[in-house]
């Protein structure tokens, strides 16, 4: 015991406490995450992480701290998605230290190995937490992605007419996105109107106005004309405090309206139909003729 | 692009066409120059009182023409040929 760095003492001294030491630290550890994880997982995961630590101490190996680390990483990234918090991660690893004081406490003589092993543990701890911190950003660079995807339909309203309904805040890349598809629409379907309906929107700044002239541009020369419609109150006044001028293009108060300048360019009409009382049916059936000299049901 | 220009106007003078139609379905990349040459061309065509309409737009062509803030003023644009068509027979909506 006394030829060796403080390390590779160290290393020894845990070695010959493995069961306590990893004893303690699950129950640590199962304390701080509050049931979530069953105590025999944990001890599994920890069995793992401990070895590796007394492999890294020994000093025997190269690879160790490599494995000890990517160790940590996975781990990390698992609470991440499991929804832990920073600190119920971080407490995973620095409860190691906690475990093995309150064995050590009484040794005077580990002293300066204790401080060695410490340091190691602060150093794991704090790659824990970056690899936590760097799981959480991936989950939600993944959602927004996901978002995207989700919040631009391009819906046919009628043949030859296309509707995008913008809901939430419009970005940059949003607008991009939008601006894209809905091209890419008009000329797989080979509709000339496409209405942008922004009742879902809930601001209009002069970016995001920009972001819709330019949509409307591009629209235009490809040969489709666009209405934007689902203006609402607050949004007009708004435009009109800003000075924002969307020159020539069509706007409308609702999805309907612009439908209907929609099909009046495109030389359609909606005609009500008359519906009357059939007057050769006894049982009072609707009937499609406008009059009772044209009416065909059989009495 | 010259080129074009020059046989454009030698055959508008020959056969006293009244519409042109320029289709770049096949036009994947454009710059400045070439969108400011399509509205140049819609200007000598309107001088032989001929109306250009130009076809089979991409999306992305469409999106670096809009960025590069050319909207082809003087130029009608169309989805494709057959609407092309439509415009120059005057059976298309009356405004725009």
């Amino acid at each position: 015991m006394d030829v060796g760095t403080p390390g590779t003492r160290m290393a020894d001294y845990l070695r010959d406490h493995q069961d306590k030491v990893i004893g303690r630290w699950t129950e640590l550890v199962v304390a701080g995450v509050r049931g979530r994880t069953t105590a025999d997982e944990v001890r599994q995961e920890l069995g793992d992480l401990y070895s590796l630590v007394v492999r890294v101490l020994s000093g025997a190996d190269d690879h160790a701290a490599g494995e000890l680390r990517a160790a940590l990483d996975e781990l990390s990234r698992g609470r991440a998605r499991d929804g832990f918090t920073p600190s119920e991660t971080a407490v995973g690893v620095f409860s190691l230290k906690e475990a093995v004081y309150e064995l050590i406490a009484d040794t005077a003589d580990l002293v300066p190995e204790y401080l060695a092993f410490s340091r190691l543990v602060d150093d794991l701890g704090l790659h824990t937490f970056e690899a936590y911190s760097a799981a959480r950003e991936q989950i939600i660079a993944d959602q927004s992605n996901a978002m995207l995807e989700l919040s631009t339909p391009v819906v046919r309203l009628w043949d030859g007419i296309i509707a995008v309904p913008l809901v939430g805040t419009l970005d940059s890349a949003r607008t991009q996105l939008v601006m894209e598809k809905l091209l890419d629409t008009l000329v797989a379907t080979g509709a000339d109107h496409a209405v942008i309906d922004i009742t879902g929107v809930p601001t209009v700044d002069t970016e995001v106005a920009q972001h819709l002239l330019k949509t409307v541009a591009a629209a235009r020369l490809l040969g489709a004309e666009c209405t934007i419609s689902g203006i609402r109150p607050q949004v007009a006044q708004t435009i009109v405090s800003l000075g924002i001028e969307f020159g020539d293009i069509a706007t409308k108060a609702t999805l309907a309206d612009a439908l209907a300048l929609a099909l009046k360019h495109a030389g359609l009409k909606v005609v009500q139909a008359l519906w009357i009382r059939c007057p050769s049916s006894r049982s009072g059936r609707r009937c499609s003729s406008p009059s009772r000299s044209t009416c065909r049901t059989t009495a | 692009m010259i080129r074009l220009q020059e046989d454009l106007a030698d055959e508008l003078t020959a056969t006293g066409a009244h519409g042109v139609i320029i289709d770049i379905t096949a036009v994947e990349i454009v710059d400045s120059f070439i969108g400011r040459m399509l509205s140049t061309i819609g200007s000598i065509s309107r001088l032989f009182d001929a109306e250009t309409v130009i076809v089979g737009m991409r999306p992305a062509v469409a999106i670096t023409l809009t960025e590069l803030g050319l909207s082809l003023r003087g130029v009608r644009t169309a989805l494709n040929a057959e609407k092309g068509l439509q415009i120059l027979n005057g059976k298309s909506r009356p405004d725009g």
